[in-house]
């Protein structure tokens, strides 16, 4: 052919429409992948568009079952969660995706790769360095960081204009005063208004949930089941069940859109820096996050979950977030996940109502570490004698006392 | 007769010379008016009195003058040390928040008659300051962690909360506002607030209240000359550990009776009813209500339920268990905004109600309790790891906590730096949650973190603007006047911005991408 190919990762909307027609003028084949992971989106027409524009084939694919399998369960096992409060549903989705761009890049015989994220942000990070650790040697090009391309295009309108030159079709609808991106665990937004930290999101911003203020003044419960931290079953609506894991989690996720769960506002500090607003809803992964951790306090040993806690979910949200996931380290915790999960069976009943999830109860058939009589206060239990605390105590004590007679000598009360 | 006024005139004469023209004018006329009329003399004998009399006030008021100038020049100078102590003890800003205090009580009283239907009637008993009620402790046998206590909070004084070393508590029974009282103390409230949870979900309300009243307890124990300490702890608790921890290390001479741990009482009371026959035999009053299948613990903070049913982690907590806050699906429709604003990380205002305001510590904790609990905001359902190595099930609702907890939680993704906070949460925190849950307060590593959270502090500065409704917090948005950390141009996706180029991000991932590469 004599043109190098490109495989560009597409999302029917304009930024990566005009960056398909810029890589055609700039003489490059390209090759467009959509990944399928959840977002409502018209595949279809977008296909066409792509193939409109000039792109030499399109390639749709669904990565929905590994996202949830691969990359959202382990997530959920060992409680991921960055800043205390986000639960990574744009990280989880990334080397999913990146791994399907350069499987069909490979397959297309692509030696460069292209993308549209913008060069402040976590995804270009996230993509490229899966990228080079998928494909040592593949070559990025990435055009909101080219001069050329970020001084020709300097803003939306100059997008447009582009377009209609080069007969891109752009959707009449207009554009919202936010950007967002969607997928099956999350839909997250930000830029535009959400700039302001102080400006409260609009009430129309959020796509997924229904508003905690209109959910249903009846709440719904409901049962998860986990097998080695993973969710196994889903018992709800009063008998009916799921097993299968993208099933289980799109379930998951219709509960808990209607009941206005998942929501959270945050200003989060990006892995190249800076600050960012951003405002996410995360339905699904919300409750199985917390029904998880709830099961852990019955079944998991106290200080395997203190390592894994302080050591492991730190570190791996750190390395999901920041786009380490394609790395030795996120091995290395991995194994320490499945390991910190092997006790960790049961059930776990819930309820949803107005945007909070509250636990009812939880149960497990095959953990012996909570034991009913030996924790009562009423009896007296076998294991061991209370007799025993006062020997654990003094020999706590030893140090303290130390502790406290030289604090009297130097004369600093406690 | 006529000597004794010849006399007199005499004296007024060599008294006063300014005097002698009116008594040529007046005395001697007079004197011969009364020599003329004998019964005069009794009236010129009386003017003479008075003369007198008024000789002696005007001394007497001289000196009365000079009293009331000393005592007023005493009174000013109290004022002036006592204000200087003030506010060397409290600090300026402090010092400054307490007067606004006493104006805004005034108008407080003032405006709370007007309140609107709105409240609910236990919040005018928190504004008001009054006590929290009694706790049966011994609800099922030796259950429950600790003794029955009280917890007064009707002082208003602010005791110097931020400068070592504290004040011993006064009369209360071993019990102070656990707000006030820790200089060092690194609740949400007072101190250094970090965003500690223990095990992701426990806000350690019973933990942050046994270091004070330990130290309270000592105090009592060192004023009464006691060589021994006591408490009602369980021998499976985590309470014991922390009093005992806390008391070897306050006072490492002292010895303690646990009598949950010796078979001699145990063994003799092994169940409500013992106790119960035991209280008749020597005439302890039991209050006559009906004991609740669950043992309760309450502070400012919180309150948490354990043991009794709820032993059976399966076992959905009853509706009316809940004694602090509303239930969710029973709170109010309409959504409540309020405003918290931190300085150094700590809660330096809230508004609230449309227009009023909180400066103080303790008033500030009161409000935020009060919006949590009618809004339902701060229950959880949890099975815990105790330090001794048991699984517990426990309850908690920790309403204020909660509220002001997540707020910091938000405005430090605002303005502390993303290096600092890493490292804090994941080792500053978390460690700091485990000595607290541990009963380890008294301890060289508490305060080699304390240290940390201090310095980690310095720049959380700023304001977020929440709304709660049915159970759930809600961040409005957050805005800081000192801090540059956030910087709307530089992170917009709309604009180039000026402190870096995009083409710089090519570099940082070509060398991220070294070591993966291979």
């Amino acid at each position: 052919m004599g043109k190098e190919k490109v495989c560009l990762a597409y999302s029917g909307g304009l930024d990566t429409s005009c960056i398909l027609a810029w890589l055609l003028e700039k003489g490059y084949e390209v090759v467009c992948f959509m990944a399928d992971i959840g977002q409502e989106e018209d595949f279809e027409a977008a296909k066409e568009k792509a193939l409109k524009i000039g792109a030499s084939s399109v390639h749709v694919v669904d990565l929905r079952k590994e996202f949830v399998e691969k990359l959202c369960y382990p997530a959920i096992q060992c409680n991921a969660i960055y800043e205390n409060v986000y639960l990574l549903g744009t990280s989880l989705a990334r080397p999913v995706i990146a791994r399907g761009q350069i499987a069909v890049a490979e397959k297309e015989g692509c030696t460069l790769v292209s993308h549209g994220c913008t060069g402040k942000g976590n995804d270009q990070v996230r993509f490229e360095l899966a990228f080079y650790a998928l494909k040592p040697d593949i070559k990025v090009i990435a055009p909101w960081r080219l001069p050329e391309f970020y001084n020709r295009f300097a803003g939306r309108n100059d997008l447009l204009a582009y377009a209609a030159e080069v007969g891109v079709p752009v959707s009449q609808t207009k554009a919202k005063p936010w950007s967002m991106d969607e997928n099956l665990a999350h839909c997250s937004y930000e830029a535009g208004i959400l700039e302001d930290p102080d400006e409260t999101a609009p009430k129309d911003l959020w796509k997924l949930t229904i508003d905690p203020l209109d959910a249903p003044n009846t709440p719904e419960d409901f049962t998860i089941h986990f097998e080695k931290g993973l969710p196994s079953k889903l018992e709800y609506e009063g008998g009916k069940v799921v097993t299968e894991p993208l099933d289980l989690f799109l379930i998951a996720n219709a509960i808990a859109r209607r009941h206005g769960v998942g929501r959270i506002d945050i200003v989060e500090n990006r892995f190249i820096g800076l600050k960012s607003r951003g405002c996410y809803e995360t339905p699904g992964l919300t409750i199985l996050r917390s029904a998880h951790v709830d099961l852990e306090g019955l079944v998991l040993d106290k200080e395997i979950r203190a390592l894994r806690d302080q050591f492991v979910t730190f570190n791996y949200s750190k390395i999901l977030y920041n786009g380490l996931y394609f790395s030795p380290e996120r091995e290395f915790l991995e194994d320490s996940i499945t390991s910190s999960q092997k006790t960790v069976n049961g059930k776990v009943r819930c309820r949803v109502y107005k945007g909070a999830l509250i636990i009812l109860g939880r149960s497990s058939e095959t953990s012996k570490l909570y034991d009913m009589a030996e924790s009562s206060m009423d009896e007296i239990g076998t294991s061991f004698a209370p007799v025993d605390t006062t020997g654990f105590i003094s020999v706590q004590a030893i140090r303290l006392k130390k502790y406290g007679t030289q604090k009297l000598l130097d004369g600093e009360a406690l | 007769m006529d000597e004794i006024l010849f006399h007199v005139v005499n004296i007024a004469h060599s008294a006063t010379s300014y005097t002698t023209l009116l008594q040529t004018h007046l005395v001697v006329p007079l004197k011969q008016y009364v020599t003329s009329q004998p019964d005069l003399m009794n009236i010129a004998l009386l003017l003479v009195i008075v003369y007198l009399s008024l000789s002696i006030l005007g001394m007497a008021s001289r000196w009365i003058y000079s009293v009331v100038i000393t005592t007023l020049r005493l009174l000013l100078f109290v004022a002036v040390v006592g204000g200087g102590i003030w506010v060397w003890q409290r600090g300026p800003q402090k010092t400054r928040s307490d007067f606004l205090k006493v104006v805004e009580v005034r108008g407080w009283w003032f405006l709370s008659c007007d309140d609107d239907d709105d409240v609910d009637d236990y919040d005018d008993d928190l504004l008001l300051g009054s006590s929290f009620s009694k706790v049966d402790r011994a609800g099922i046998g030796k259950s429950g962690p600790g003794e029955s206590r009280r917890v007064d909070n009707s002082t208003s004084l602010p005791l110097p909360i931020l400068w070592s070393p504290p004040s011993p508590p006064s009369n209360h029974e071993c019990t102070t506002t656990p707000q006030v009282i820790t200089p060092h103390q690194s609740t949400a409230c007072t101190d250094n607030p970090t965003p500690y949870r223990d095990e992701n979900v426990y806000l350690l309300g019973t933990s942050l209240a046994r270091p004070v009243i330990a130290r309270g307890q000592i105090a009592v124990a060192e004023k009464e000359g006691c060589t021994l300490v006591s408490h009602g702890c369980t021998g499976k608790g985590n309470d014991q550990v922390r009093f005992e921890l806390a008391f070897y290390a306050l006072k490492p001479d002292i010895k303690v009776i646990a009598p949950w741990r010796l078979p001699e009482f145990y063994n003799r009371f092994a169940g409500r009813n013992d106790l119960l026959a035991y209280a008749a035999e020597v005439g302890v009053p039991v209050s006559q209500t009906k004991a609740k299948p669950w043992s309760m613990d309450e502070n400012l903070a919180h309150c948490s339920y354990e043991a009794g049913i709820l032993e059976d982690p399966d076992e959905t907590a009853p509706k009316d268990l809940w004694k602090l806050t509303i239930d969710p699906l029973d709170a109010p429709n309409t959504p409540e905004d309020f405003t918290i604003h931190f300085e150094k990380g700590l809660p330096s205002k809230l508004e609230y109600e449309g227009g009023k305001v909180v400066t103080e510590p303790l008033d500030l904790f009161l409000i935020a309790n009060a919006i949590a609990r009618r809004h339902g905001v701060g229950r959880i359902d949890i099975v815990e790891n105790r330090f001794i190595g048991l699984k517990s099930r426990g309850c908690y609702e920790t309403p204020g906590l909660t509220i002001l907890r997540s707020a910091h939680v938000d405005l430090e993704g605002l303005v502390l730096d993303k290096e600092i906070r890493a490292l804090r949460d994941q080792f500053v925190t978390f460690n700091y949650s485990k000595i607290l849950y541990n009963g380890l307060y008294f301890s060289p590593e508490r305060e080699f973190l304390e240290d940390s959270i201090t310095s980690s502090q310095k720049t959380v500065n700023g304001k977020v603007r929440c709304r709660v409704y049915k159970g759930a917090l809600i961040i409005l948005g957050r805005s800081s006047e000192t801090s540059k950390l956030y910087d709307m141009a530089e992170s917009s996706m709309d604009e180039i911005g000026t402190s870096f180029a995009p083409v710089d991000t090519t570099g940082f991932i070509s060398v991220q991408a070294i070591r993966l590469k291979k």
